[in-house]
């Protein structure tokens, strides 16, 4: 065999084979660290040399093709006994030693031809279907049975038989391997039965007649010369009208000598030419067409199993981890949330937007202008807004925070900075857009907690923090809870 | 620390992968992004609180096992506002953007709360390219102007990236405008909770517009990318309705008892709860969503199985499938009588088939028929009800696997209500199915190379959705 690929695939589908069989879960077969080679195909036959070596399953499928062919061989030898035994059977239903031509081809070529036929129609009908049924099975038996023998039940030995078959015996190599075999097998059958024939002929004399009761003389004229056609073509003698007619039940030609030589001469050459010769033809187009089959076997790698391996084989991210690490350790903790009674502000209140979407902008409304300091959006803002916060000293203000934003250290930082010495006259309102966090309630706690320790951070005191939601259907305080 | 240069000449793939920097402020979903692009569920520290990423972390794009690009996941910029001020006050030699970054990262005691703000600009000197992350839901505030005034001293191209725009109230005219102002017109849009794949094709494609050097280079990630997505799809999808064909092709001969065919359709019954919680984990492991990430991702599954039984008539309820009628007496529910055969047991072409069965596997079904119709056997099926069920699941699944981003945290609600859309081809499709029960890999002997069966798998699987059909 040419050193090609196939085994190499073979023993990754193996090896698939096994892994996705659950019967052979106890089968250790180590994932290797690290797999070489160009494209996926390489990697993937690399993985399964280096995972089959652990179990030696390329010894295994070795086996087991040696098993497979000892058995083909037994067959074949087996099928050209019954070859000869179905010859002998049909020469001895002869009486007193005369042979019904046609009923002895029948019996001798009707079943190949009829099997053949059957053959050919399977395959041209379903060359797409993979399997060829009772052969394949019986083999696959035979040999599975052979195995698990040796080694028991969901051994190395039986897995690696079942994984061979499975490949063996389907797609393309599958059919033509098989063919190869029926056609292996008929061919000896009638190799079996040209040779007790021969041997039949050569040492006992027959003669060889033929029968009808509604069928005239005439067709079996033109039905023993159609016949004749072509082995006449490979120089087989055939009997002539004369001998033909003659040769009817009950006749007797006039050379008798000649007439059983013209007969004989068209049996075996039927045999040869409708039997032998096209069984040998297609063997040796089976074989041809079975080595392609091999060479052009290819993993399907769009299986799931394949795709997986893939991501595992050929990883198409990496992780590489942290490069510039964060030295001070901050434990981040979540921050509890907090329970109070919300203390309101003072009405006489200034009220300072900081970073509020232009929706939020009403939740300063019921201010009057003159304590309405606006919305902070801007570094300018936050000087301005400092600079007035400076300025008011003692009166209370009200921060207007949207619980959109995420508290940042930019916020808490202007929020310090506003609340610094007037820590005990401010108020934190979160602005809540309604529906904006439905998807998301879990995100929402954790936003308010986080709101409220800023708030803590500030020295705003936690009964100071209010919550509103501001929207079109739940208009209006909806405390936090 | 700035050793750098962008302009460093390379050669195609093999020479230094493309090192870029994520930046964005706090909770912009920078982590997200990474985790999308590196499709790693685990990548990182994703929370809501500000500030959860502390550190830089790196992970790498490849393409044949060489790195294309290397990804930064920096901190986010907490206070740009102060950040700029301090840069903006700096006195550098060099009175330049990056004179002051420089200057900036030198002087670093002085700036004790800018540890974190430190290690992006360190990334921002030492990397090629920048990812501005946006969460557009925001409206475009002072700090984000400064964050992208900060970004521009680092003289680095940016391709801002408009995370959340599936989100209902979205700022995304304003932040384009801006971003427009700013001459930063190589936007991509790209939620990283509902994920696109061509979101992330276009991201390279900026990536190869404004670098123009590392063309070829990713060009080629994009088309294995591409090709990556595509053989994911194919492979789920071929998946998906092989695990149809099987349990629609499916079929047990059991005597003609009531007792008999209770226990068959048990039997069958577990045998294709097995089939789909397999065909799960195998989805799972295509869209590389690790068991554990499961939970995270909030699928309607756990530990490989979906939360409401195959069998449980709420899924017919939940999926708006009506129950089917012709159930077998006495079998479980969703098993039901092969009906389909019945016309064709006793014709000259069973007889025929059967034949030929003793001889191809092809006849095989035909010699069943036969056997059965001599026997009085009763052949059970999974019943239509059924079958629509789990294609809907299926179906809901791989959609879902598609669209969810790696960085998605919310659980997934569940599509109730209306009435669900089954293929055109649906009762031709279960038709075939069923007069083929040698496609079923459920019952022993099964050719799953069989040609035939793997068209009429492509076939199904072309009809899911987000499938491409191909010639």
């Amino acid at each position: 065999m040419m050193p090609d690929k196939f085994n190499d695939r073979l023993q990754a589908e193996a090896i698939r084979h096994i892994q996705e069989n659950e019967a052979y879960a106890e089968l250790a077969l180590r994932e290797p660290a690290r797999t070489s080679g160009q494209g996926l195909e390489q990697h993937v036959l690399d993985r399964a040399r280096q995972m089959g070596e652990s179990v030696a399953l390329g010894a295994r499928l070795q086996k087991t093709a040696e098993a497979a062919k000892k058995v083909a061989f037994a067959a074949t030898a087996l099928l050209f006994c019954l070859g000869a035994l179905a010859a002998r059977q049909a020469f001895d239903g002869a009486q007193q030693g005369s042979v019904n031509f046609f009923w002895l081809l029948l019996a001798l070529l009707g079943v190949n031809t009829l099997m053949l036929a059957l053959w050919a129609g399977g395959m041209a009908l379903a060359s797409r279907k993979a399997k060829t049924g009772m052969l394949g099975q019986t083999l696959e038996w035979a040999v599975a049975y052979w195995m698990s023998k040796l080694g028991g039940k969901n051994s190395a030995d039986a897995a690696a038989a079942q994984a061979w078959f499975a490949v063996m015996n389907a797609g393309a190599v599958g059919r033509w391997n098989l063919s190869r075999l029926s056609h292996a097998l008929w061919l000896s059958y009638l190799l079996g039965g040209s040779t007790m024939i021969l041997l039949m002929l050569a040492a006992r004399q027959y003669d060889f007649i033929w029968e009808t009761t509604i069928l005239s003389e005439s067709s079996f004229q033109t039905l023993t010369q159609a016949l004749a056609a072509l082995p006449q073509w490979f120089g087989f003698s055939a009997p002539t009208p004369e001998q033909i007619a003659a040769s009817r039940i009950g006749g007797s030609p006039a050379n008798a000598e000649a007439a059983r030589q013209a007969w004989s001469g068209l049996l075996l050459g039927g045999m040869l030419t409708y039997g032998i010769i096209p069984r040998l033809l297609l063997l040796a187009a089976s074989w041809i067409a079975y080595g392609r089959a091999r060479s052009a076997f290819r993993l399907n790698l769009a299986r799931p199993y394949y795709v997986r391996l893939k991501q595992k084989l050929i990883p198409a991210t990496r992780v590489l981890g942290v490069v510039d690490a964060d030295e001070d350790d901050r434990p981040q903790a979540d921050p509890e949330p907090q329970q109070a009674q919300e203390e309101t502000p003072p009405t006489q209140s200034y009220w300072l937007g900081v970073e509020l979407d232009s929706a939020h902008m009403a939740a300063g409304d019921g201010v009057s202008e003159a304590f309405n300091l606006g919305n902070v959006l801007d570094r300018e803002g936050q000087h301005a807004a400092l600079q007035r916060a400076l300025a008011l000293k003692q009166t209370p203000l009200v921060l207007a925070v949207s619980l959109q934003r995420s508290p940042d250290r930019g916020l808490k930082r202007f929020l310090a900075q506003l609340t610094e010495g007037r820590k005990s006259l401010t108020w934190l309102e979160l602005c809540e857009t309604a529906g904006y966090f439905n998807q998301d309630q879990q995100g929402r706690d954790i936003r308010i907690c986080d709101w409220h320790q800023l708030a803590a951070e500030c020295g705003i005191e936690p009964q100071r923090v209010a919550h509103r939601v501001i929207g079109t259907h739940s208009e209006g305080e909806m405390k936090h809870g | 620390m700035d050793n750098a240069t962008p302009s460093k000449a390379r050669a195609g793939i093999g020479g230094d992968p493309i090192s870029v920097a994520v930046v964005g402020h706090t909770n912009a979903g920078k982590t997200s992004l990474m985790r999308t692009l590196l499709r790693d569920l685990k990548f990182g520290v994703i929370s809501n609180h500000p500030g959860a990423t502390r550190h830089v972390e790196a992970g790498q794009i490849l393409v044949n096992e060489t790195p294309v690009i290397t990804l930064f996941d920096t901190p986010g910029l907490e206070d740009s506002i102060e950040l700029l001020e301090a840069l903006e006050k700096l006195r550098p030699g060099q009175d330049n953007g990056l004179g002051r970054l420089r200057a900036f990262i030198q002087d670093l005691d002085r700036y004790p709360q800018f540890s974190q703000e430190a290690k992006v600009i360190r990334q921002l000197l030492q990397d090629e390219l920048i990812f501005y992350v946006v969460d557009v839901r925001e409206p475009v505030l002072g700090k984000y102007r400064d964050e992208l005034k900060v970004l521009s001293f680092a003289a680095r191209p940016v391709i801002p990236v408009l995370n959340f725009i599936a989100a209902p109230r979205s700022n995304l005219a304003q932040w384009r405008e801006h971003l427009a102002a700013l001459n930063l017109h190589a936007q991509v849009e790209f939620d990283t909770v509902a994920f696109n794949f061509e979101d992330e094709k276009r991201l390279y494609q900026k990536m190869q517009a404004l670098m123009a050097a590392r063309y070829d280079d990713l060009q080629q990630l994009i088309e294995e990318r591409q090709k990556q997505w595509e053989s994911q799809m194919d492979s789920a999808a071929q998946r998906i309705a092989a695990l149809w064909t099987d349990v629609a092709s499916f079929r047990l001969m059991t005597a003609n008892e009531e007792a008999e065919i209770q226990t068959a359709a048990e039997r069958m019954q577990e045998q294709v709860r097995k089939a789909e919680s397999d065909c799960v984990a195998d989805l799972l492991q295509i869209f590389r969503f690790a068991d554990e990430d499961v939970t995270v991702a909030a699928l309607p599954v756990r530990d490989g199985e979906w939360e409401l039984d195959l069998f449980d008539p709420d899924n017919m309820k939940r999926m708006g499938v009506e129950a089917g009628s012709g159930a077998a007496a006495g079998a479980a529910v969703g098993v039901g009588v092969d009906l389909m055969a019945g016309g064709v047991t006793l014709g000259a072409a069973a007889a025929l088939g059967a034949l030929a069965g003793v001889v191809w596997q092809t006849g095989r079904r035909y010699r069943e028929d036969l056997t059965a119709a001599i026997r009085k056997q009763r052949k059970l099926c999974v019943d239509e009800s059924t079958l629509k069920v789990l294609w809907l699941r299926q179906q809901y699944l791989f959609e879902a696997l598609q669209k969810r981003g790696h960085a998605s945290q919310q659980p997934m609600a569940l599509a109730d209500g209306g009435s669900p859309e089954l293929p055109g081809d649906w009762s031709r499709w279960l038709r075939k199915a069923r007069g083929n029960p040698e496609w079923s890999s459920l019952r022993p002997g099964c050719d799953l190379d069989d040609q035939e069966r793997v068209a009429f798998i492509k076939t199904i699987g072309s009809n899911l959705p987000g499938v491409l059909v191909k010639s």
